[in-house]
């Protein structure tokens, strides 16, 4: 484990030298949450006042989408899909499975330090975004910071397991880049613009236990109205999700390391 | 002792192709199974310490000869010995015991240093951290690397990187390092101080090297014993000095004489060039001697003479098109 946790630190340091790169992209995401608050407002009427919209109000709204973004542009989906995608299709893989450790769990780790490192900047710039446009967060507390944090951690870690199996699917094809655009749409429309209250009482169930719920409506919903009983489902929906994306991906991983002949051999 | 040991090796693989209807169209759906023995029965054994280069042309099958060595490939048959490890069932404990640099393959991190990188391979590799420093001590004065060795690595030469690679690759002390084209790319310089730090390696720290490279001066100055593999088979297992006394021994002399003559092909003699006065003649020293050819023209018409050896590569691209004989 501990040369694991190495990979992460290392990545997450490499990934501290592109800091001009990371705050391009803080620029990208503050316009987008300000034009996201505008269109919320829009919808909630003026200045929102008491108004309920399937049980948020406009602040609950926009602290959900707050952190919707903060994932989103954590998880570089198509980064990730393609870091894995790109070692298979130019054979670069083959120069790494000789050393003494799993590939695919180096890529993992690797892709988190990439990850937390762009949380650094993203966690405190929505925060911020969020005081100036909302005030504070009604009946929040200091103590729930520690489980929100680890609610977006489970869900980015989830995420870029997710997008990374889905790069390994390149052992098979050659470009596995639409299937993440398939997963994304997936995770946009019923994670990160509405929240599952929003959508058909029949279909609610299935977003609620479905992997996009673990890494996207899940942690928002915390932000907007935390509770200790909500925290909990949503950590097991997150845990069960990544030990069982990871397993697969292992799976995948053995299954693809026997085809590495074909691609770039 | 032996550091490898490869009995009856073969490695296939299988495609399937379209197949093609009567009127040259392919057919949809109907496929048609076909099997290319990239490694073909191949037998050889590498000793401690040794220098050897494994070449052949592209798609000859030494990289998936090199691949089943360090287990990233599963032999369809044979056996394969590597420090005493079965690659593809053992291949993590193999990987504590091999290094590997690959001209065309960046292992470093660009954007960190390629002390944070030595730092870091010394963590997978499981190495103390005293012994690391040691060790990076000791290997960044024998490459002379100290120098540069807290720049970025991007901000580095092609040659400078290639060091760091190397260094990298040994830090956890392997026993035997694979080399693949390590010199592609780099100056004559640069390719002379590298090939000098590989016999370096090999002499001071009694690394064995297997070495795979397409230029034939890496191959001369660094290895002592040649494989070279055509087709999936060995077409030539021989040491370096054995390899020049039998195939060096054609001489190509050129000569310029007063006036055109005939010379007269014979044993052992070639005219490969005649244009006016000028002939290009090749001499096999095994059936004749310089002597006799001289014997074939007046001295008095002789202008100019040079004589010199078929180059080593001329000679390896003879074998690859299989004119061995």
């Amino acid at each position: 484990m501990n040369k694991y946790l190495n990979i992460y630190a290392t990545s997450f340091k490499q990934e501290s030298k592109t800091y001009a790169n990371s705050l391009t992209s803080v620029v990208s995401f503050v316009v987008i949450i300000y034009i996201f608050q505008q269109l919320w407002r829009f919808i909630y009427g003026g200045n929102g006042g008491g108004t309920l919209i399937n049980g948020y109000t406009i602040n609950m709204m926009i602290w959900y989408m707050i952190m919707a973004e903060v994932l989103m542009y954590s998880v570089n989906a198509r980064g990730v899909t393609r870091a894995f995608g790109n070692d298979i299709k130019s054979g670069k893989i083959a120069y790494q499975l000789n050393k003494p450790y799993n590939y695919y769990m180096y890529q993992v780790f690797s892709q988190l330090g990439e990850i937390m490192w762009k949380l650094v900047f993203l966690v405190p710039t929505g925060i911020i975004m969020g005081l100036v446009l909302l005030g504070p967060i009604q009946n929040f507390s200091v103590i729930y910071v520690l489980p929100l944090a680890i609610s977006l951690l489970l869900a980015v870690v989830l995420t870029a397991v997710i997008y990374g199996t889905v790069g390994l699917l390149t052992f098979w094809i050659e470009e596995a880049t639409p299937f993440t655009w398939i997963v994304q749409k997936f995770q946009m429309l019923f994670g990160l613009f509405f929240p599952p209250e929003f959508f058909p009482t029949w279909l609610q169930p299935i977003i609620n236990y479905s992997p996009v719920y673990a890494m996207m409506s899940g942690p928002c919903k915390l932000m907007a109205s935390f509770s200790w009983d909500l925290f909990l489902n949503v950590s097991i929906s997150q845990i069960v999700y990544v030990a069982f994306f990871i397993s697969l991906g292992l799976l995948i991983y053995k299954l693809g390391t026997k085809k590495v002949n074909v691609n770039g051999g | 002792m032996n550091v490898i040991e490869v009995k009856n090796l073969r490695k296939e693989f299988i495609t399937n192709k379209r197949v093609i209807k009567p009127n040259g169209k392919k057919y949809l759906f109907k496929r048609q199974k076909q099997i290319k023995n990239a490694v073909n029965d191949i037998s050889f054994e590498v000793e401690e310490g040794e220098t050897l280069a494994f070449i052949g042309p592209n798609g000859a099958g030494k990289s998936t000869t090199i691949k089943m060595l360090t287990g990233i490939l599963y032999p369809t048959g044979g056996e394969i010995k590597v420090l005493g490890f079965n690659p593809s069932k053992e291949r993590v404990k193999l990987s504590y015991q091999i290094g590997s640099v690959f001209g065309q393959k960046e292992q470093l991190w660009v954007h960190l240093s390629p002390y944070e990188n030595f730092k870091f391979f010394g963590s997978i590799y499981d190495i103390e951290k005293t012994k690391l420093s040691e060790r990076i001590e000791e290997l960044s004065t024998i490459f002379e690397i100290k120098e540069y060795m807290h720049q970025p690595v991007k901000s580095l030469s092609l040659g400078q990187r290639i060091k760091c690679e190397i260094v990298a690759s040994l830090l956890h002390n392997p026993k035997m390092l694979f080399f693949d084209e390590p010199t592609i790319g780099l100056d004559p310089i640069a390719k002379e101080t590298l090939r000098k730090l590989i016999k370096k390696i090999n002499k001071e720290l009694g690394t064995t090297i297997f070495f795979t490279s397409h230029d034939v001066g890496d191959i001369e100055e660094v290895c002592k014993r040649v494989i070279i593999i055509n087709n999936g088979k060995i077409v030539l297992d021989d040491s370096m000095k054995n390899l020049k006394y039998h195939y060096l021994n054609k001489k190509i002399v050129d000569v310029n004489l007063k006036k055109n003559v005939k010379i007269k092909e014979k044993d052992g003699i070639k005219v490969l060039k005649a244009k006016d006065t000028l002939y290009k003649i090749e001499v096999d020293m095994n059936k004749t001697t310089i002597d006799e050819l001289m014997s074939l023209f007046s001295t008095e018409d002789l202008q100019d003479i040079s004589i010199s050896s078929t180059p080593l590569e001329d000679i390896i691209k003879d074998i690859y098109r299989g004119k061995d004989e």
